[in-house]
């Protein structure tokens, strides 16, 4: 099964019990919250496809009270072993690569820009972008689908509207 | 005292939060959570300190 990593953004306040629930049942989410309150939920997770893993997703957070609004694409911000597991080579390596410089340069733990070392990667290691954008641009839909429901008189017809 | 069993780090300037699951297995895992701190630490960084 392969890696499917993927932000949940919430609507309404993320609190600390909520955040307990969710973390006590998923423990490949991690919370990150403004200081609004608002922000969103990240996942490392290992499934068959990434709509698996996006609708397993959204099912931890509907459990931990959370409301999810929308789905959206990883954190931009990796660090070497992200870089490392996303293209399947041993970290040693990709440090031995003249990636992009580091947004957060460190010592020990530079912070990179991924869609700058991802157009390195393509242009240098044959790196195949992975075409997420339409699942996850569907499960929003579904989302708000589901945030309008209470306001629709049926909502049959309108899921039939998925199978012409 | 909390009686929470998961990792909070807090931005004591804009009070921003990350949370992520206590005891994390060494290997990938680890190396995943490291990254989400990383992120984290590095948004912050203009705010200032981040603390546990």
């Amino acid at each position: 099964m392969r890696l499917r990593q993927f932000r949940l953004v919430v609507a309404g306040d993320i609190t600390e019990e909520r955040a307990d629930r969710l973390l006590w049942r998923a423990v490949d989410a991690c919370v990150e919250a403004g200081p609004d309150g608002a922000g969103w939920v990240a996942f490392d997770r290992p499934a068959p496809t990434l709509v698996d893993a996006v609708v397993a997703g959204v099912r931890d957070l509907d459990a931990a009270g959370l409301v999810p609004d929308r789905a959206t694409g990883d954190d931009p911000l990796v660090t070497v072993e992200t870089v490392a597991e996303r293209v399947g080579r041993p970290a040693e390596v990709v440090r031995g690569w003249a990636l992009p410089p580091p947004v957060g340069p460190h010592p020990r733990r530079p912070v990179f820009d991924w869609p700058a070392v991802m157009g390195w990667l393509v242009r240098h290691e044959d790196y195949l972008v992975p075409d997420d954008d339409a699942t996850l641009e569907a499960v929003t839909l579904a989302l708000r689908v589901r945030t309008l429901a209470p306001r629709v008189d049926r909502l049959e017809p309108i899921r039939s509207l998925l199978y012409p | 005292m909390s009686d929470r069993s998961w990792l909070r780090l807090d931005c004591p300037v804009c009070g921003g939060w990350l949370g992520l699951p206590d005891g994390v297995p060494r290997g990938a895992a680890a190396q995943r959570a490291a990254r989400r701190i990383d992120a984290f630490a590095h948004r912050h960084r203009a705010c200032g300190r981040v603390t546990r």
